[in-house]
């Protein structure tokens, strides 16, 4: 100890003075300042290089793609043809496994979602990786032949509240209607954050991958692979906002079937919308619907349609009546949608990091608040000018309110986003005024998420897996009514 | 599930009662569990997740109180066993939520199970529908639904409106903050608030100053008064206030002076500022404690020492902030002095070498002291002080650093012009500027004329340059048409501001370190001595008169109305025609330190 | 009670067109991805000219212990005695008393290699991430010591959390076969 303390080197004596210096009123990160040179040793030391670790190997990805691909071939096959609910749960708790605690719920479709609309809309050069598109891609085009497959037995948030689905309650179709216009706000909110490069609300917002990062499958699944297995669980105690958010989901969920995949899930919108024109639809009956009524409560998420009633030339002049109002309206909505949109594009671009800085820079240099922020005070030791930052800030913001001037008006992603809402509130009106003419017991397209849970009641199905032939008109013991 | 066999009776008791009863059980097991588990893990100190765990401020007060005495031993194992207790914590909060997780997951997938397998024990016949169809019933559903997209729509529309309504509406009725107070400029220009007066330009604005005045015998002197702590800053002048600043090992204070009588009315020591070095450096001797002049307006008085030490007091001397700069990097010493431009406090802070690229330029808030910009500066240390003048509607900040001479914007310090005219020299010559025109000096470059309408690099737009009159120490003095150069040596150089030709060279054989002024129509030249020697401003040197002032002398005057206040080594004057004081005793022609004075 | 009908409906019809109409869509979304990929994972990465060690990333992480590190470039290192990086501002000794360290979890262990310099090692398994040791080497020693995202460890979020709390948006995307940004370019991949 006295050795140390007495060979006062210049080595020693040098830092102490720099110390002296002390912290300048702003502190500065030094990119190298080489204030001390690098030793010569003497003593044959050799120096050590620093590790750096990669993360999974690239093939890794391309793995977790085909066995998207393969978990969906098998779901939809699974819904399809076999018609078996067993099968659908198996390959769903293998999906969770997988997708879920394995992958840790990153990334997922939903979230690829940005990630496309970034590669798409972007400009400032996003590369997106070939498996984020892959996993965009693969589940909406099994979805446009096959339904929507994805949604039961492949994706770890979806599966998760189906597991928990236990006292499914009946939700009344009028708010269901009502709040399966969320799902395509969101979609619009997402893309516009994504594309502006604010912010990525749909992995922020994600009720359930917190449960998910409870445990570190994957990495210790990895760890195990290379020696050096590391139990480093998710921070539970961290974001107090999320864990609630989390926990709400989890006990709705209980009484509520699916409750984000109905009425908050952006790209449970798209795949209903592709869902529409599947080439092979879900049926709940195998070969035809006797109408007797058995499957008409079954379905958890109520997407179950009953045969249409016979109408008169009075009444379907009606229904046509309610129709072109909602046509004729349909482009006041966008337009107004426009507009209201236009109003909001200020605030949203609050979302984006530079524009709150920004903010919060010109209110300290006005005085108007006190103190500072660990952002507003990293920025003033960067010694850029305030202007400047204005400057940037300002032009993020006419992302979101001019992005072009077409006759002197400027429509910016605010516009757009509120034209889209004001579409897709116009459309489902549409939607809810055209009279679907239906004869049988079948599942709503877009909104059946192939679980597979009406196939039991159908007595046609029971027959089918009993191997009894069954020919209409003629009641056989299956039967009952 | 599993397929449906019969349809039971659902109230008959049945077997599988008991087995349903347990796997209800073992879920609301597992559901408590869980809570108590999440609650556990979410009340475990989240506070010290991270880097805070170690920054109790318990810890962190011991901590400072160690520093103060590090030979503690005592309280140095009390902050050990602290510590200890604190890493313990944070270890084993780790490996809490290491298998609290764990736990919690467990917990949730029993429930799961055991809910599903005591639900398919007894499996629900299906329900079947009720409903009837009926046409004009689905017309009135269809109705009602689309009433209630409309409704949730509105609600939605509602909902993201209210956030920028609410903004637009508290917009409208704020009242929006009171503008910074700023003091009146013309009192500004009135008094001599800063280093070499307005525009740090040395050029008073009276006519009716003193010409002649011998102070060790008392003619024309009004009032002298010794001043404690020496220091090289001038004297800056706000109303009926002198204010100083003066420095030694041991103190450092700023000091007030009755302009009328002399006498002192508050001296206000600067020390034990949070974040100052614990021990100060000893600054380069000729430079001193307090080389930087203060400067004042009508609220405040800012002062600067050479250890970093910034403080700003009121006029009654009492300190409202201060701020620790720290030991600044500079081979001679820290000497820039303090400008104001408005409501802000323009500190020049030019350290170290060209490639350490430590130099800034801060602009304070007069009020608070909080930064309001800073700039980085590519320039290595400077000793010269930042000149603010107005160009038409619009001010300049100019500041001379090697190599550069640099124009900034000072409201909000973007920059304006710069001009490569003092590479490789050791700045401290203030810039002058007259006419639209910016003059730089160093004595290992060149004196140039620099337009400063320009904007970018302006190097190769010069007006002229000379390597004549060229000076280390003082400033140029220019009234437009001439400008003047005093060496240190004692050569004054006359050039014709335009066009840079020297007008004359006179060798004055003296010792300068005070810049020259220009008062009245006259040339003021202060030797180290402390003599002052009044010149005519012509293209001709001619000498009018020579006032003694009995001891050193290194800091600029002020001149105001009818006085000139002037700062020796030793004591504070105040000249007006007319007065007269007690003779001093002391010889003429000795420095503070009693030496001989050789040239 | 009806039976399906087998005959091409004119609603069948319109739904191949659409289903077409959506495969040509994908198809060229397909298309345009694949012009704006090249293929490679992207994972973040701390910019260290941008680092202000301020500390965020040890306590935004979703991780329990940030997947973020601080690693040393021996390189640059000048393994000095009093290492600003090691010890708090004026310690009272140089000796591993806690009231002179600056690491809260002990994660940097100082060697002798010979008079007078010592090395300076940084134990991942301990290390969380907070910075403190950079910001020492950093406004006083050399600058050896930097804050880096550890691929072994990083779940490589779509979001990080601790790039959207970063005051000085120091996170980037950097290609998965290059994610390391290191000071010295010698010593780059």
């Amino acid at each position: 100890m006295s050795r140390r303390l007495s060979a006062i080197s210049a080595r020693t004596a040098l830092p102490i003075l720099a110390i002296l210096l002390t912290m300048l009123v702003v502190t500065e990160s030094a990119w190298s300042q080489s204030r001390f040179p690098p030793p010569e040793f003497e003593s044959g030391y050799t120096q050590p290089t620093t590790t750096r670790p990669h993360g999974r190997a690239g093939w890794a990805d391309y793995t977790d793609l085909a066995v998207l691909a393969g978990a969906l071939v098998l779901a939809s096959a699974a819904t399809l043809w076999l018609r078996r609910r067993w099968v659908i749960v198996l390959i769903s708790v293998a999906s969770l496994g997988y997708f879920g605690f394995y992958k840790q719920g990153c990334i997922c479709p939903i979230g690829a979602i940005q990630n496309v609309a970034m590669a798409v809309f972007s400009t400032d050069g996003y590369v997106i990786p070939l498996t984020v598109a892959g996993f965009f891609l693969l589940p909406l085009i099994a979805a446009l032949f096959f339904g929507r497959s994805f949604c039961a037995a492949v994706c770890p948030l979806g599966i998760t509240q189906d597991l928990l689905a236990l006292k499914p309650l009946r939700v009344p179709t009028w708010l269901d209607r009502a709040l399966s216009l969320l799902p395509w706000v969101y979609l619009g909110a997402a893309v516009l954050f994504a594309v502006t490069g604010s912010a990525m609300i749909i992995c922020r917002y994600d009720p359930f991958v917190a449960i998910f990062r409870l445990v570190p499958l994957g990495k210790i699944f990895e760890g195990f692979a290379r020696n050096d297995p590391e139990l480093n669980p998710a921070a539970l105690s961290g974001r107090l906002d999320l864990l609630i958010l989390t926990a709400s989901f989890l006990l709705v969920g209980v009484f509520i079937a699916r409750p984000y995949c109905r009425y908050f899930c952006p790209y449970g919108a798209l795949l209903g919308l592709m869902s529409r024109f599947a080439l092979k639809r879900v049926r709940i009956t195998p070969t035809e619907c006797i109408q007797c009524k058995l499957c008409e409560n079954s379905c958890p998420v109520n997407a179950i349609r009953t045969p249409t009633p016979q109408a008169g030339p009075k009444e379907r002049l009606a229904g046509k009546g309610s129709l072109a109002v909602m046509l004729a309206i349909l482009p006041v909505l966008i337009v107004g949608g426009g507009v209201l949109g236009g109003m909001l594009g200020t605030t949203m671009a609050r979302m984006h990091a530079t524009v709150q800085l920004a903010d919060r820079v010109r209110l300290e240099n006005s005085g108007a608040v006190k103190g500072t922020t660990d952002a507003s005070e990293a920025f003033r030791a960067t010694g850029e000018s305030a202007e400047s930052l204005y400057a940037q800030a300002a032009q993020i913001e006419s992302r979101f309110t001019s992005l072009t001037k077409p006759f002197g008006v400027g429509i910016g992603g605010a516009h757009l986003f509120g034209a889209f809402v004001g579409l897709v509130v116009g459309l489902k009106l549409v939607g809810l005024s055209i009279r679907r003419r239906r004869n049988d017991y079948e599942p709503d397209d877009a909104s059946c998420i192939s679980c597979g849970r009406c196939f039991a009641t159908c007595p046609m199905e029971q027959a089918r897996r009993n191997g009894t032939k069954v020919t209409l008109n003629q009641k056989s013991e299956s039967c009952p009514t | 599930m599993s397929d449906q066999q019969q349809i039971d009776k659902p109230d008959a008791p049945h077997a599988t009662d008991t087995w349903r009863a347990i796997g209800f059980a073992v879920a609301a097991a597992a559901a408590l569990l869980a809570v108590v588990a999440i609650t556990v893990l979410v009340l475990d100190r989240p506070s010290i997740r991270g880097k805070d765990f170690l920054a109790t401020s318990e810890l962190a007060q011991m901590k400072s109180q160690f520093a103060q005495n590090p030979k503690n031993q005592p309280l140095a194992k009390q902050i050990r066993q602290v510590d200890l207790d604190l890493r313990r914590q944070y270890f084993s909060h780790l490996t809490l939520a290491r298998y609290g997780n764990w736990l919690l997951l467990g917990c949730l997938v029993v429930f799961v199970i055991s809910v599903k397998a005591a639900l398919a024990l007894r499996p629900k016949p299906p329900r079947l529908g009720a409903k009837q169809p009926d046409f004009l019933g689905e017309l009135r559903r269809a109705h009602g639904r689309r009433w209630a997209v409309t409704a949730v729509a509105t609600l939605m529309i509602a909902g993201a409106i209210t956030p920028t309504a609410i903004e637009a509406y508290r917009r409208m009725t704020t009242v929006p903050p009171p503008p910074p107070h700023v003091a009146d400029p013309a009192l500004v220009a009135k008094y001599w608030t800063q280093f070499r007066g307005p525009g740090s330009q040395g050029r008073g604005a009276y006519d009716n100053v003193p010409l002649t005045w011998d102070a060790p015998a008392g003619r024309n002197i009004l009032w002298r008064s010794p001043v404690s702590t020496p220091g090289k800053s001038s004297p800056v002048i706000w109303g009926k206030k002198v204010f100083l600043t003066g420095g030694a090992k041991d103190k450092r204070e700023v000091l007030c002076y009755n302009a009328d009588t002399g006498g002192l009315l508050w001296s206000t020591p600067i020390r034990d500022l949070p974040d100052s070095p614990a021990s100060i450096k000893e600054p380069y001797e000729e430079t001193g404690y307090a080389a930087s002049t203060p400067v004042a307006d009508d609220l405040h008085v800012f002062a600067l020492f050479s250890n970093g030490d910034l403080a700003c007091l009121d006029h009654a001397g009492k300190i409202i902030w201060s701020k620790a700069l720290g030991q600044p990097n500079n081979p001679y010493s820290h000497s820039s002095s303090l400008v104001m431009h408005r409501n802000l406090l323009i500190v020049l802070w030019d350290q170290a070498s060209l490639e350490d690229y430590m130099s800034k330029i801060f602009a304070f808030d007069a009020q608070t002291g909080r930064i309001v910009w800073q700039q980085r500066r590519g320039v290595s240390a400077s000793w010269a002080t930042p000149a603010i003048v107005r160009i038409g509607q619009a001010d300049q900040l100019i500041t001379a650093a090697n190599p550069w001479l640099i124009s900034y914007d000072p409201s909000n310090g973007s920059e304006l012009w710069r001009a490569k005219t003092l590479e490789g020299g050791d700045v401290a010559s203030t810039p002058a500027f007259a006419d639209g025109v910016a003059y730089s000096i160093c004595a290992e470059s060149f004196l140039a004329a620099v337009r400063t309408d320009g904007s970018g690099d302006v190097t190769d737009k010069l007006l002229w340059q000379s390597d004549d009159g060229l000076t280390d120490l003082t400033s140029p003095l220019t009234n437009g048409k001439l400008l003047w150069t005093i060496e240190t040596g004692g050569k004054l150089t006359c050039f014709d501001a335009k066009t840079g030709k020297v007008a004359y060279g006179k060798e004055l054989e003296k010792v300068f370190n005070a810049s020259p002024s220009l008062c009245a129509g006259k040339l003021w030249l202060l030797s180290m001595k402390g003599e002052m020697f009044v010149c005519q401003t012509g293209r001709e040197f001619k000498m009018l008169h020579t006032n003694p002032l009995g001891e050193g002398a290194y800091a600029s005057p002020a001149f105001q109305d009818g006085r000139i206040y002037l700062r020796g080594s030793k004591n504070l004057f105040c000249i007006a025609a007319g007065a007269q004081s007690p003779p001093t005793s002391q010889p003429a022609g000795q420095d503070d330190d009693g030496h001989e004075e050789s040239e | 009670m009806s039976k399906p009908d087998k005959k091409l409906t004119r609603r069948d019809l319109l739904r191949s067109g659409a289903r077409g109409a959506c495969v040509v869509g994908l198809g060229g979304m397909i298309g345009v991805l694949a012009d704006h990929s090249d293929g490679q994972q992207m994972v973040w990465q701390i910019d260290p000219a941008k680092c202000n060690n301020c500390g965020k990333c040890a306590t935004n992480c979703v991780l329990e212990i940030s997947a973020v590190k601080c690693i040393h470039q021996y390189a640059m290192c000048g393994y000095c005695d009093l290492c600003t990086g090691y010890f708090t501002a004026q310690p009272s000794g140089l000796n591993t008393a806690a009231e002179n360290l600056l690491c809260p979890t002990g994660a940097i262990k100082r060697t002798f290699v010979e008079d007078p310099y010592y090395q300076y090692t940084i134990d991942e398994e301990l290390c969380i991430g907070c910075g403190l040791c950079c910001k020492g080497c950093n406004a006083f020693g050399n600058g050896s010591l930097f804050l880096q995202v550890r691929h072994d460890r990083c779940l490589n979020c779509n979001e990080c959390s601790i790039a959207a709390a970063c005051p000085t948006q120091a996170f980037k995307r950097v290609p998965a076969n290059k994610p390391y940004l290191m000071k010295l370019a010698e010593d780059a991949e």
